[in-house]
């Protein structure tokens, strides 16, 4: 019976190598679920300011154009 | 009694210079800005737990999704872009030139639609469900709200069409509808490439 005890204790010490993720199975080899979530991460922070920027980068544009087509012309000298 | 002073009349003639962008694009870019996160939220927690899956995906017993299939589907999707995006610029030189296009992407988005139809029919009859599996439920979520935006797409389209047809269409309107749809083609590339591969 402490045989018994003593390994349990000794498998709660370390979780890793007694592959104690019982649930998931993602502690096995999650080398593409790390990278999945920084990639996701970077995607879902940097999408939202590369959409307003867009948006504002595109306006100004869109600003200097008419503004130009809006311009009096310039008087010719000779 | 003292003296009246007077002040030179001043003729405005143009008191609000027209707007950079219409309130129609201005509404619905915000509105596709909304949903280009949601669907980026729906892809990110697929993209994750696909990564993450131990048992490979998709899962052992689930039928494979009809990439082939798809793939002339979203050539079709694409090409309705394209037409649309012609119709639109068509409507800049010559109003009632515009409208046979605008039809034509109508009818190949409509049968995007009616395609994807068809193949969640077929999918449903093999086994893959909304609770079959997690495949089958991110599968049915992200591609069933894609559906939706494209019918609700369609819908504005049909509406634009209409307007087109009796000569009462503001470019505004026109434009407002077929941004919603280039967004609903852009976006699904996307998923296909995501979802499907």
């Amino acid at each position: 019976m402490s045989r018994f005890l003593l390994l349990a204790a000794f498998l709660a010490l370390v979780p890793e190598l007694a592959h104690a993720c019982a649930v998931c199975g993602a502690a096995l080899d999650d080398d593409q679920g790390r990278v999945a979530y920084l990639v996701t991460s970077a995607v879902l922070s940097v999408l939202p300011l590369a959409l307003l920027g867009g948006f504002l980068l595109w306006l100004r544009a869109k600003s200097r154009r008419q503004s130009r087509l809006q311009a009096p012309p310039q008087p010719r000298h000779n | 009694m003292a003296p009246r002073r007077t002040a030179a009349l001043r003729v405005v003639t143009n008191p609000r210079p027209a707007p950079l962008v219409s309130n129609a694009v201005l509404g619905t870019l915000i509105f596709i800005f909304t949903e280009a996160m949601l669907f980026a939220g729906l892809i990110s927690a697929h993209t994750i737990t696909k990564a993450s899956s131990a048992v490979g995906w998709p899962p052992p017993g689930q039928p494979r999704l009809p990439v082939a299939n798809t793939a002339v589907n979203t050539a079709a999707l694409l090409l309705s872009g394209v037409v649309v995006f012609y119709a639109q610029r068509r409507f800049r030189r010559d109003r009632d030139g515009a409208f046979m296009p605008l039809v034509l992407g109508i009818t190949l988005g409509a049968f995007f639609v009616g395609f994807q139809g068809v193949e969640w029919v077929r999918l449903i009859g093999e086994g893959l469900t909304l609770t079959s599996s997690t495949h089958g439920a991110f599968f049915y979520l992200i591609v069933g709200i894609h559906g939706l935006h494209a019918l609700g797409a369609l819908v504005a389209l049909g509406w634009a069409a209409l307007r087109l047809r009796r000569s009462v269409l503001p470019p505004s309107a026109f434009g407002a509808a077929a941004l919603f749809w280039y967004f609903v083609v852009g976006i699904w590339p996307i998923i296909y490439l995501r979802v499907y591969l």
